[in-house]
């Protein structure tokens, strides 16, 4: 165990004083010796542990599932269940700093990367979900609702005073949170933004928007009425500022790993980067966080000034569409053995009006600055999501886009074959395309994927020779 | 037959259509769903037609080539009709109109905006309505579609003529819904409910694959044909003092679609020995059961009264008065009917309306027709089955991806489904 804390960058004093506690989690969670030692393989084959960086990013994710899992015992006696709620970190980070009663968890990217890509201890999160109401098979039901039911179900986060999801882009998360509330008596807040964005409007997006920081706003009234918390704008302003340090360290790493070569991470720490985004931390917790991204930042600029890397120096540079999967990093392990750098996901990328905040109609509502996260690809109409990804894949010079789309999410799903041929008319680049699931690692197929990633690359290198 | 008139009226409707569009009349398509407010569309002298076409593989198929197959068969359907252009009623189309209901069929109207030839409106429906701003968004998105049907159509909409389409549809509705309660199969004696909810008891009930048909019609006929179609139907209906009944198990139908041309599930029920005798279906049938008062506005907070056997009509502060029709139809068309299955905390609204349906047209067990890959009312069906279950009303689920080939095992399900209602083999 102590081997194993070390591995997640917890030093000697630190892992004396959280062993208990973890033991505690792990116990709770069915994680036993044998699954130790099977994370301290997997550690080691998926991860870059040697980058002190990657470690202290571990642990920070590792003490944030320790934090989930006891959030009631350590004194939190209202806890809001946050899922697919981006912008909701943001809020979340105001409430765990201000209320020491009430505690927003956002549980999903933590136990995903936990257990499934450390632990490799996924299926039974989402075999207990398929038990209820998101059967497997043809209806390819959402991995990532599925992890939320799943825990519910297997008692391995407790269950809250009140749920939230989003329908910025979904309405699975949102039925499914209904279901909770009717058959566990759960209350379900939902916050909305309107689906209905017309390309002759792109980028501008403000009716959107403004929707959706109302909607956001009335979560926070409803907050109050359940745990007679205030959720203030001054704290919700404190919050957003509060954070600004993690995101602007998450775009210095990023920004190396996407313009470096040789690729001088793998691939699979991408989501990482996601997980780190998505906590919602107490401000004690920040400079943590700050520190670890930092740490990574510069460890990865000296893989680049010493030319070190994880694929070979011109090693074919790809896009892909959806994030790397979150509980399992093999294909990505597989596709930068086979020499192919996926420097970045479709999903970080935003339309102008985000990057230059023209889409902010009342720059003093705190709402609305929240809000502009659906400027980003994956909330935005299939016409300006094509528009952002030709965009990106110019900006990062890739040679090929990997279109693997997450069947469970049909809103994504349903651009996949719009995107290939647009990347494959404009830019004249090969598309590889198939169905995947971003959160089951029972979509992997190393056979099937080898020979597709085989294919992938040798037309990259034809298109690239024959220019 | 009933259907024979309609069945020539849909028949014809094409050179109508044709005719229609080469004096200058624009034809207005929308996705169905029921949030598109036809009187809109019909008061700017255009012509509304629900796209709502389905049940064929083919065309299912043809749309995976822009759609992969997680999309529903009803949405791959309309994208694969968008790219055959063999079917009259898509291929005449001067604006359509996308109600952002389900998650398919806003991917179906970004393909159509993205890779059609049609101008797309997209209209926004806010999935909860708990504040004025989400009232106010859906008056804002109705005002602009106004806006823009009246640049296409070159009219301008007025609110006689917008009164006037009001009062036509409602008066569809009110004919639908007085049809589809012939089908309660028992008297109801004394009636101290309001008008609305009263009506003559017929004796010779619709039955359910003709009223389907009607139904369909009525998304692609003339309204004002489609009214006096039905008030003849209406007189053709005779009554009589005595209940009939076929004394077959009496099912209720629920799934998300029943598209014009999918009705092979009600044909495969009926030879099982059932009678689908009323239905709960989302998308792809005329929902009839509300009617848009003019008068009054409905309040935030969703339906008031009317209950199931009557309209939910549109009750709430009668100082509001009936003067500005756009928040009348926003209200109504939001607020005014129960829930859809994409709306906030629709789920327990709609297991009541269920319920009140199963009782009062004495349902034996529910059929509920599954589309593959629907994930909304694959969640909810969970939920369902189980509710009725603790009520000790049976359920079966049956899925569809428009393949024939599927139907023999289903069709054995259902033969089981009805023995087990009916008490066992009505042979043994």
């Amino acid at each position: 165990m102590l081997e194993f804390l070390d591995l997640c960058g917890f030093d000697e004093r630190e892992s004396g004083e959280q062993l208990p506690r973890l033991q505690e989690v792990f116990a709770r969670l069915g994680i036993g010796d044998a699954d130790v030692r099977e994370a301290k393989e997997r550690l080691h084959t998926y991860y870059d542990t040697d980058l002190q960086g990657v470690r202290k990013t571990m642990r920070i994710i590792l003490k944030d599932l320790a934090d989930v899992v006891l959030v009631r015992d350590e004194g939190r006696q209202k806890v809001i269940h946050a899922c697919m709620a981006p912008g909701f970190e943001t809020l979340g980070t105001a409430i765990n700093t201000y209320s020491r009663e009430v505690g927003l968890i956002y549980p999903n990217f933590t136990f995903m990367v936990m257990l499934g890509c450390v632990f490799g201890k996924f299926l039974p999160v989402l075999d207990a979900a398929e038990k209820l109401w998101l059967r497997s098979g043809v209806v390819a039901h959402c991995g990532m609702v599925k992890t939320r039911l799943g825990l519910f179900a297997l008692g391995m986060v407790p269950l809250p005073d009140m749920t939230l999801t989003t329908g910025f882009s979904c309405e699975t998360s949102p039925k499914s949170n209904e279901l909770i509330e009717e058959i566990y008596g759960i209350p379900a807040l939902y916050v909305d933004a309107c689906q209905d964005r017309q390309m002759s409007e792109y980028p501008d997006f403000k009716r959107t928007t403004i929707f959706a920081a109302k909607s956001m706003r009335r979560f926070s009234g409803r907050v109050r009425q359940i745990t007679d918390f205030e959720l203030t704008d001054d704290m919700v302003w404190w919050a957003i500022e509060a954070r600004r340090p993690i995101t602007a360290a998450m775009q210095r790493v990023t920004h190396v790993i996407r313009h470096s070569d040789p690729l001088p991470i793998g691939s699979a720490h991408l989501n990482l980067m996601s997980t780190l985004g998505a906590i919602p931390y107490p401000v004690e917790q920040i400079p943590d966080v700050v520190d670890a991204l930092d740490t990574l930042h510069e460890e990865l600029l000296e893989r680049r000034r010493k030319g070190i890397g994880v694929t070979p120096k011109g090693a074919p540079r790809v896009l892909a569409i959806c994030p790397m999967n979150y509980s399992d990093p093999r294909l990505e392990h597989l596709a930068n053995r086979m020499g192919l750098a996926l420097v970045a996901s479709d999903f970080e990328f935003a339309s102008e009006q985000r990057l230059s905040g023209a889409g902010i109609v009342n720059p003093d509502d705190p709402y609305d600055i929240i809000a502009q996260h659906l400027h980003q690809s994956p909330a935005q109409l299939l016409g300006g999501r094509i528009a952002i990804i030709l965009d990106a894949c110019r900006k990062l010079d890739v040679a090929g886009m990997l279109n693997h789309y997450h069947v469970g999410c049909r809103v994504v799903a349903g651009d996949a074959m719009a995107i290939k041929d647009a990347v494959t008319r404009e830019l004249g680049i090969p598309v590889l395309t198939f169905e995947w699931e971003n959160f089951d690692p029972r979509a992997y197929d190393e056979e099937q994927f080898e020979t597709k990633l085989e294919m992938f690359r040798g037309m990259m290198e034809a298109t690239r020779d024959s220019r | 037959m009933i259907t024979t008139d309609i069945d020539a009226l849909v028949r014809d409707r094409p050179k109508d259509l044709d005719e229609a569009r080469s004096s200058g009349t624009k034809i207005v398509g929308y996705f169905p769903g029921g949030y598109v407010p036809e009187e809109l569309i019909y008061a700017a002298g255009a012509i509304p037609l629900c796209l709502a076409h389905g049940g064929d593989a083919h065309k299912a198929d043809e749309g995976l080539a822009l759609l992969p197959s997680v999309i529903c068969p009803f949405a791959r359907a309309q994208v694969g009709e968008m790219l055959l252009k063999t079917n009259p009623f898509y291929s005449m189309l001067d604006l359509v109109v996308v109600p952002s209901t389900c998650q398919h069929m806003k991917k179906v109207g970004d393909v159509w905006e993205h890779y059609g030839d049609v101008e797309i409106f997209k209209l926004g429906v806010p999935y909860q309505c708990e504040d004025d701003f989400e009232l106010e968004y859906y008056k804002d998105r109705l005002l602009a579609l106004r806006a823009r049907l009246e640049v296409i159509t070159g009219a301008s909409i007025t609110d006689a003529k917008l009164g006037k389409a009001i009062s036509l549809y409602n008066r569809l509705r009110e004919l639908l819904r007085t049809l589809s309660l012939t089908r309660r199969g028992r008297l109801w004696a004394s009636d101290s409910r309001p008008a609305i909810c009263r009506t003559p008891i017929y004796g010779v009930p619709i039955n359910t694959l003709d009223f389907v048909r009607l139904q369909h019609a009525s998304l692609y006929v003339d309204p004002a044909a489609m009214v006096a179609a039905l008030e003849a139907i209406h007189r053709d209906l005779s009554e009589v003092s005595s209940s009939g009944g076929s004394g077959r198990p009496r099912l209720l139908l629920m799934g998300p679609n029943l598209a014009y041309g999918d009705h092979e599930v009600l044909r495969m029920i009926g030879e099982a020995g059932a009678d689908v005798v009323i239905e709960e279906i989302f998308e792809g049938l005329r929902d009839y059961w509300y009617s848009i008062d003019q008068g009054v506005a409905p309040s935030l907070g969703g339906t008031t009264g009317g209950g199931v056997t009557g309209a939910a009509s549109s009750q709430g502060d009668p100082s509001s008065g009936g003067a500005d029709l756009m928040e009348v139809l926003a209200r109504g068309y939001l607020l005014g009917k129960r829930p859809a299955t994409f709306m906030r905390g629709s789920t327990r609204k709609r297991l009541e309306f269920v319920l009140q349906l199963i009782q009062d047209f004495d349902v034996a067990g529910v059929l509920w027709y599954q589309l593959i890959c629907c994930e909304f009312y694959d969640q909810e069906s969970y939920y369902f089955e189980k509710a009725l279950r603790d009520r000790g009303i049976p359920m079966l689920m049956v899925e569809s991806d428009y393949r024939t080939q599927e139907m023999g095992p289903a069709r054995t399900r259902m033969e089981a489904f009805v023995e087990m209602i009916a008490g066992g083999p009505a042979n043994a």
